[in-house]
């Protein structure tokens, strides 16, 4: 029985993960089998972080050592939504991915770039492009072959404009982070309101209004009474807490008491952030699209 | 007193009931429709496929015009296509447009000038392309579905999927052998 259940415990895991994450991204240039030189691998990061910055297209590179149990059509697939390259509601991604030991490679076309990068323009990049420089061992020029492609098809009739004027589509998630501490202020402002009316319902009532503005825009009426409840604990704590801490014994406000706190708030935004300057890429999602080769 | 208290936790817990209904129900429509939404994925990359068939046609008529029945057997299988209406009827056509796709391109092996051409060689790319692209929406079909059906089985979502008439969705599932390229029958 006890070796029954050992030899379960022991397979389960093996037959639930075939797709074996590679780890998160460094950059655009994730050379997770060491192929290609630091020199490379500099020239392509700048290359591929300053076409982001100018157009929003996000192009991914990575060098893995073996695919696994995977073909290589659904490693690309599952690593382009695991990374989420491209801006989230746009799309606008390309992910190159080579599987050295495989001997495989597929470039995979984020779902805005399709009409840009064609099945057709991937496969010639896969077939005729970058093989003579894979055969040959030669992946920093292979490598850098494959992005100048994909630059070319994708820069070839990309309309910039659309994009920029498309921003306000970016996700509720960077809307969030963006407005995160102006979202605290305007708790630490409604708390200290709430403290100095020195009566403990109006948390609450200010609960129920932001709950039922919730339950009306995304229906999510489980809210209300959580919102309600969370109000009214934390008037209940400020009301009763507000005289020794914020005011003088004289009744004066002791304002400058918040100030440090709000001071140490406004640190942390680095925190949200990947280290290294790369800040992960936007949300974006493929459809299967791009072509496959072997070299 | 505490009689008041009583009525008011009876309203309390009265009102976290109906929120809790309404928040489940809603939960079940968003997930049903994410299902039919991406069911409409799917009918548009079989689409694509379609649309690719008679570039395909005109490219391979040109070098293998003697090989007739293929050609009537693809424009039986996209015509059943556009005739099908459930998304059972319309999973079995796009198996056969599969079958006979895949029939198509073992006897483009006996042609090597045509399999050279490089018209031909970018619409095997697109073909393939929209090949792997229903593969991968088929399975996030099959995902929304998986989520759906869980969740109307799963307590206490269950009780409001059955009070409210959620049915359970079908997974796609491949024919049988539709995995496998089929094998020339030379003989006839």
């Amino acid at each position: 029985m006890r070796y029954w259940l050992a030899a379960i415990l022991f397979t389960l895991p093996l037959s639930a993960a075939a797709y074996v994450s590679p780890g998160n991204p460094d950059g655009f240039v994730n050379d997770f089998a060491n192929v290609i030189s630091a020199q490379a691998e500099a020239e392509l990061e700048a290359m591929l972080a300053s076409y982001e910055e100018q157009t929003g297209i996000e192009i991914a590179v990575a060098t893995i050592p073996r695919l696994g149990d995977e073909t290589v059509e659904t490693y690309a697939v599952r690593l382009f939504e695991e990374w989420g390259i491209g801006k989230q509601g746009q799309d606008a991604g390309a992910l190159f991915v080579a599987a050295i030991e495989d001997r495989e490679m597929r470039i995979e076309t984020g779902y805005g770039l399709e009409g840009d990068l064609t099945d057709a323009e991937a496969a010639h990049l896969l077939n005729n492009v970058i093989p003579p420089y894979f055969s040959q061992g030669d992946f920093d020029g292979g490598v850098r072959a494959g992005v100048v492609g994909i630059l070319q098809a994708v820069g070839a009739d990309f309309d910039a404009g659309a994009l920029a004027s498309g921003q306000s589509a970016f996700g509720a998630g960077s809307f969030i982070h963006q407005y995160f501490f102006l979202l605290i202020f305007v708790f630490i402002w409604f708390a200290s309101v709430l403290a100095r009316s020195r009566s403990w319902w109006g948390g609450g009532a200010v609960g129920a209004v932001g709950g039922i503005g919730t339950g009306i825009v995304s229906g999510a009426w489980l809210w209300l009474p959580i919102l309600i409840a969370a109000g009214l604990g934390l008037d209940y704590l400020v009301s009763t807490k507000y005289r020794s801490v914020f005011l003088h014994k004289d009744g004066s406000s002791k304002s400058h008491f918040i100030f440090p706190w709000i001071f140490f708030m406004g640190g942390g935004p680095h925190r949200w952030d990947k280290g290294g300057g790369f800040g992960g890429f936007g949300g974006g999602l493929s459809g299967g699209g791009g072509a496959s080769g072997r070299w | 007193m505490p009689k008041i208290k009583a009525s008011w936790i009876l309203i309390g817990v009265a009102v976290i009931a109906v929120l809790w209904l309404w928040s489940g129900y809603n939960g079940l429509v968003s997930r049903d429709e994410g299902v039919k939404a991406q069911w409409a994925t799917v009918e548009s990359v079989y689409q694509r496929r379609l649309d690719l068939i008679p570039n395909i046609v005109n490219t391979v008529k040109g070098s293998a015009a003697q090989d007739e029945e293929i050609f009537t057997q693809l424009a039986d299988a996209r015509a059943n296509y556009a005739g099908a209406g459930s998304i059972d009827e319309q999973a079995a056509a796009a198996t056969q447009v599969e079958s006979a796709l895949s029939r198509l391109l073992v006897i483009v092996e006996n042609y090597p000038t045509l399999k050279s051409q490089e018209s031909f060689q970018m619409l095997i790319a697109e073909l393939e392309g929209s090949e792997n692209r229903i593969s991968v929406e088929r399975m996030r079909y099959n995902q929304a579905v998986q989520g759906y059906n869980t969740a109307i089985r799963k307590v206490p979502t269950n009780l409001i999927a059955g009070v409210f008439g959620f049915g359970a969705h079908e997974l796609f599932e491949a024919s049988e052998g539709a995995d496998q390229a089929p094998v020339v029958d030379f003989e006839n």
